[in-house]
């Protein structure tokens, strides 16, 4: 009997032992596979951006014949500039978008238009319609999944607070780029308003996504001596109507680098039991707030703000992958004149 | 003397039948003990193995969407995740129960007809796998397998990894799922089966998550 129990015992140890082992390895192959595959499109959409710029007149004091004209003005060509209805936007996420209860959005967002043929009238055959204008975003956000998962499963599985990679694509008939005159004061609705609609324009494409930076930056051939395009990560087209940077008028960064970092479920699991959405380097603002002067010399800021993030997540024994990359934005026709 | 050593040996031989003639009661509560330990283990781990069917059968499912997704965006091509309703392997209806990719253009397969284990089944409830049922345009009647006539219906992926299904959901409202059950097993309360796997797909990013009870 006590041979027979010993064997049991052995079996057991190692048919548990085999189970852990295939789970761990399986649950490490699979973790990052939805955080590459999101990586992917976020890269690849980033990189269809597009300002659609022009050249025209505006006055002595910026403003386009249109907005002095609606104003019971009259126009005074004074200058000949590039123009555009579009917006390319990255910052800090929780400045860029409004707060809502139960939300945190770490790092940093971007929003943009491209020509993504999304529509929501369903189409078949070869009626796809692939250049359609689409305004894009993504950012990261720690929540529940109550929003967006299958009704049914309320009182059956328990919502999760994970934080996840958002997109927001608003579809080309209600693009609301065009729908107004863009003025300092409202200059960020198009993709705002989307967003604390109900349900709002935002859906997961990755879970378990704890980072993203958005860097505008010069190519590095470019870069010597020039001051950097951003000191904050906030690139801005239209920040010139408030008075802001210049050089960003209207025209695309000619590089945007990418940084996600990850972790698997497991960490995920660990993360939420202990700090429940309240990790202080998980926090806005509290890094990726200063960006990089490649011209400068010194040690880099994002280099630094990711070492702490790093640090931390091995600290807690969290399983973490970074992925990273520089995106030449292929419309970007960038000039510092 | 003698008469002693003889009655010793009778002894002992009635002794010698005696135990050869059966089990002692310490041996058979060893046996029983030993067949009650193996019916403890066993039992449990019949319901690992429905629970395992359905898992196998929800990888498979999140597996070929997500082929599908991949395919259409590294091809720059439009994919078809077509969904069979087959007879069952048990002899029984029909049920939804095999899943194979296409090309959206020629019509073409691009891998071979895959069926979900024996134990495990898409329920055609609406309510619960609302990819197979009335709300998703997509779908038919075509032959597989020489069986003609066989129902399907569909997701289709496109270059950029969207798909599509009415992005607001089926019918305007609610969200695109697959739901795997036991075969044989039937709703309970408010939930497709005791024990089950509900795959969601987002119309927008193609985006498969599987969800378990």
């Amino acid at each position: 009997m006590g041979i027979l129990a010993i064997l049991m015992a052995v079996t057991l140890s190692m048919v548990n032992m085999t189970t852990k082992l295939v789970r761990n390895t399986s649950g490490k192959i699979s973790a990052f596979k939805e955080s590459r595959a999101a990586f992917d499109s976020l890269t690849r959409r980033v990189s269809q951006s597009t300002l659609n710029t022009y050249y025209d007149y505006v006055d002595s004091s910026g403003k386009s014949r249109k907005e002095v004209e609606d104003s019971g003005g009259v126009f005074v060509p004074d200058k000949y500039v590039r123009q555009s209805e579009l917006h390319f936007v990255t910052g800090q996420a929780n400045t860029l978008i409004p707060a809502a209860a139960g939300k945190i959005r770490p790092s940093h967002a971007i929003f943009f238009q491209a020509m993504l043929g999304f529509s929501s009238l369903p189409c078949s055959g070869d009626a796809q319609l692939s250049n359609l204008l689409n305004a894009v975003g993504y950012f990261v956000e720690y929540g529940s999944d109550a929003d967006f998962r299958p009704g049914f499963l309320d009182g059956i599985t328990p919502a999760r607070n994970r934080y996840r990679l958002m997109q927001m694509v608003q579809n080309t008939e209600t693009l609301r780029i065009y729908s107004q005159a863009l003025t300092a004061g409202n200059r960020f609705e198009w993709f705002t308003k989307p967003l604390e609609a109900t349900p709002s324009q935002a859906r997961p494409v990755a879970e378990n996504i704890v980072a993203a930076v958005f860097w505008a930056r010069r190519a590095k051939e470019d870069s010597d001596g020039k001051a950097p395009l951003t000191a904050n990560y906030t690139y801005d087209t239209k920040s010139y109507l408030s008075g802001g940077n210049a050089v960003s008028r209207n025209q695309l960064p000619p590089v945007v680098e990418v940084l996600l970092v990850a972790i698997d479920e497991p960490s995920a699991m660990r993360l939420e039991a202990k700090y429940a959405g309240t990790a202080p380097l998980l926090q806005p603002g509290a890094l990726f707030a200063t960006a990089p002067d490649p011209g400068g010399g010194g040690s880099s800021p994002l280099s630094d703000d990711l070492k702490k993030l790093t640090d931390f997540l091995t600290a807690e024994s969290l399983n973490f992958r970074v992925f990273t990359t520089s995106i030449q934005i292929r419309q970007s026709k960038f000039s510092a004149d | 003397m003698n008469s002693l050593i003889i009655a010793g040996t009778k002894s002992k031989s009635v002794r010698r039948n005696s135990r050869n003639s059966g089990y002692s009661l310490v041996e058979l509560i060893v046996v029983i003990g030993v067949i009650l330990v193996l019916a403890a283990l066993i039992t449990p781990s019949l319901s690992i193995m429905r629970g395992h069917n359905v898992t196998a059968a929800s990888d498979l499912l999140a597996g070929q969407m997500e082929l599908a997704r991949q395919t259409a965006v590294a091809e720059n091509l439009r994919t078809e995740f077509r969904i069979w309703s087959l007879p069952s392997a048990s002899g029984g209806g029909s049920e939804w129960n095999a899943v194979q990719l296409y090309r959206v253009d020629s019509g073409e397969a691009l891998g071979k007809l895959h069926r979900l284990p024996a134990g495990a089944n898409i329920t055609g409830d609406d309510k619960y796998s609302s990819i197979v049922g009335t709300k998703n345009p997509y779908g038919g009647n075509a032959t597989v397998f020489n069986i003609a006539s066989c129902p399907f219906k569909s997701v289709r992926f496109g270059p950029d990894g969207s798909t599509e299904l009415d992005p607001n959901g089926p019918g305007g409202a609610g969200a695109w799922t697959l739901t795997v059950i036991p075969a044989g097993s039937s709703p309970s309360g408010n939930r497709p089966a005791k024990n089950f796997a509900t795959l969601q797909v987002d119309p927008i990013t193609g985006r498969c998550i599987t969800y378990r009870p």
